[in-house]
């Protein structure tokens, strides 16, 4: 077999990827929601696949590997890599997970990202116990959930003197702040957290997604004076989303000392740049993300490394659209016992059930996902439906 | 007021580059023709005093039959894309080559080899060992390097612990922190960041300080960064600590470039030097009357 083509349509604000083939079998893929800018460094790695076999998808990935780099600049690469195992999936009429040694569960367990604009709520403890509610009241079951703050969220700008640092109010991007919290700012922030897990009780785990921002000190004072709330992980609180750099010494210095586990990776891009977190047992929970990370056998490499280590996995995956939804419901029935959920991908419209076929709506009961069994992903776009969501410039998109 | 004062003002009047772009491509790879090469390097009017010289996996070198166990991927591009263990065959041939380069050089000009990325740990041990009587500049990128997403520095320093050959890498490195174990574990003895990839020129200095810190030296890497890029590394470079060899001289290329970019001295290098001017800002400027005629038509709002 060999690929033919490489295409790449937004659509609502995310990139879509179709590899065709001259056998008539096509691969799809999806690069994270908030990145359309991603589309043309998808194409522009077209004349290195074209005339490839897709079924030998390390053979391919071993010549464009070196074309990606840190979350956004891996993107393309990993969708292209999911893509590829779809190819190789549908090729040999099995479920990707079957190519990547087998399931080692029939159901994975998936969190639920909840951010406050969805619950219609502000920074303030009486706010996170609605926001708990909110969380307990979901279609899904959702037995964990994570809840954005402090750094990672409008907290900074909502609570006056948070920080000692200026609320930058014109950033390009959503979490431009880094500094010491002020006293105040550091009893708000462990007094809403508080009030989210107390709200939820011990029937449900509570992540906190809380930087990048936080100098070394507030980030061990804050994980060692959450500690009594048994908290799934604390995450990002050094670098983190977006951040070209880990910076894994300075997690070391803050792990050891709390017993609240530390978690981060979802920006970092192949095995190599996990060494220090891993082999320095920097973290507790590692986060990468297939779409970021350099594709599912990636992260499925870089779990079994962490699990080498006693490290946990988190894969994260808020914003991976249904194409993502469905590569991680595929490497994690296939991920050692080191794992605790993904990351649901929440972040997408209804209409994308309507324009696939696979999913007969949302997947998720009691917090689970049955693995199913279609060849490769089990997620195909349906041209004549997905049509209409085609701007101008890709209505060459199904040709 | 030139870029190098807002860098806290120069430390050399003249910046040495090293020539790793003033040639062409070897039609063939025996150590006559490499021999040859640098015959003709020596005979350039720039007078340089270092050279740089592509071999092994990071020349066409790889691609000879039983060079290597591995199988070649007949790519035109080096970075990972070829790795594997070299035969007894193919180191030999990679050492005559080194040495007939060396005959010609002599002590006169200094020569630095860029290898790689493509080596086996412990085929570069053995290597850099073998090339100890030759006193080369630095082997760069043996391990990871050019296009490498990584840098898995612990490697490095496996390899730099056992030579008195210097190692150098970085061209590919974006920011300081990217650098921070290659350095502080002082897993190579020269870093080679490139100003147009690290971060930008401020980047550049911030890192050679931290190397001069840990006794690591600077070698800025430049080969493909046109002439405007040759100007920022003469206004960095001029700003640089007494870390600093050389910095990699770019080219105009194709050779029009010279025609539309004002403000370079001619000629550019004597005696393998370059004069820092005192020019506001990078001073060179793209002259739009003779450069607007090389735009694509797409670009051809570029001047308005």
């Amino acid at each position: 077999m060999k690929i033919t083509d490489i295409k790449c349509a937004v659509i609502a604000n995310s990139p879509v990827i179709r590899i065709t083939t001259d056998e008539g079998i096509t691969g799809w893929s999806q690069i994270e929601t908030p990145k359309p800018y991603m589309q043309p460094i998808v194409l522009q790695l077209k004349s290195w696949l074209v005339g490839q076999d897709p079924v030998n998808v390390e053979r391919i990935m071993k010549r464009i590997r070196v074309r990606g780099g840190f979350k956004p600049f891996g993107a393309a690469v990993s969708a292209i890599e999911i893509a590829l195992w779809d190819i190789a999936g549908k090729a040999a009429n099995l479920p990707i997970y079957r190519l990547l040694g087998g399931k080692v569960r029939d159901q994975v367990r998936t969190y639920r990202t909840l951010y406050q604009h969805e619950a219609g709520v502000g920074h303030t403890p009486d706010d996170y116990r609605k926001w708990a509610e909110y969380g307990m009241s979901l279609e899904g079951g959702f037995t964990m959930f994570k809840l954005p703050t402090s750094f990672h969220s409008s907290m900074v700008a909502d609570f006056p003197d948070f920080h000692y640092g200026a609320v930058q109010r014109d950033a390009p991007f959503p979490y431009p702040h880094k500094g010491l919290m002020s006293e105040q700012g550091f009893d708000h922030l462990v007094a809403c957290v508080r009030a989210a897990k107390e709200t939820l009780g011990k029937g449900y785990g509570l992540a906190v997604d809380a930087g990048p921002g936080y100098l070394k000190q507030d980030a061990l004072r804050f994980a060692k004076a959450v500690e009594d709330l048994h908290l799934l992980w604390i995450e990002d609180m050094i670098t983190g989303d977006y951040v070209p750099y880990v910076n894994a010494d300075v997690y070391r210095e803050v792990t050891p000392h709390t017993t609240t586990p530390i978690h981060t990776g979802e920006q970092i891009y192949l095995r190599q740049n996990f060494k220090t977190l891993i082999d320095g047992h920097a973290v507790d929970v590692i986060g990468p993300d297939p779409c970021d990370v350099g594709g599912i056998a990636e992260l499925k490499w870089v779990a079994e490394y962490a699990d080498l280590y006693g490290i946990s996995i988190a894969p994260h995956g808020t914003a991976n659209g249904i194409f993502g939804l469905a590569s991680l419901i595929q490497v994690c029935a296939t991920l050692p016992d080191n794992l605790i959920a993904f990351e649901y991908p929440a972040r997408f419209e209804p209409f994308w059930y309507d324009i696939t076929e696979g999913f007969d709506g949302m997947p998720v009961k009691n917090g689970l996902i049955d693995v199913y069994d279609r060849p490769g992903l089990g997620v195909n776009l349906i041209p004549a439906k997905a049509k209409k969501y085609l701007s101008e410039g890709d209505s060459d998109f199904f040709d | 007021m030139p870029v190098y004062k807002l860098l806290g003002g120069k430390v050399r009047d003249r910046v040495r580059v090293y020539n790793g772009a003033y040639r062409k491509p070897l039609a063939r790879h025996r150590p006559e023709d490499f021999a040859d090469e640098m015959k003709r390097m020596m005979a350039l009017p720039e007078g340089f005093t270092i050279v740089k010289q592509g071999i092994s996996f990071h020349s066409p070198m790889k691609n000879e039959p039983g060079y290597f166990y591995g199988e070649v991927e007949k790519s035109s591009l080096h970075g990972w894309l070829d790795r594997g263990p070299m035969t007894e065959r193919g180191m030999a041939y990679t050492l005559d080559c080194v040495a007939a380069m060396k005959e010609v050089l002599g002590d006169k000009v200094g020569l630095a080899l860029d290898c790689g990325p493509g080596w086996m740990l412990p085929d570069a041990i053995r290597f850099a060992r073998a090339v100890e009587k030759h006193n080369l500049m630095w082997l760069e990128d043996m391990l990871t390097g050019d296009y490498v997403p990584f840098v898995n520095a612990d490697v490095y320093r496996d390899l730099t612990q056992s030579t008195s050959t210097p190692i150098h890498t970085g061209e590919q490195i974006y920011l300081r922190q990217n650098f921070k174990d290659l350095i502080e574990r002082k897993a190579v003895r020269v870093v080679g960041p490139d100003p147009c990839d690290v971060g930008g020129i401020a980047e550049l200095k911030w890192i050679a300080e931290y190397a001069d810190l840990h006794g690591i030296l600077m070698a800025p890497h430049g080969t493909g960064n046109g002439l405007l890029g040759l100007a920022a590394l003469v206004q960095v470079g001029a700003a640089l600590p007494h870390n600093f060899i050389a910095f990699e001289c770019p080219v105009g290329d194709p050779a029009w470039w010279y025609d539309i970019v004002d403000g370079l001295p001619n000629p550019i290098i004597r005696n393998g030097m370059i004069e820092v001017w005192d020019r506001p800002g990078m001073g060179v400027e793209l002259v739009p009357e003779r450069a607007k005629r090389y735009l694509a038509a797409e670009d051809s709002a570029f001047f308005d």
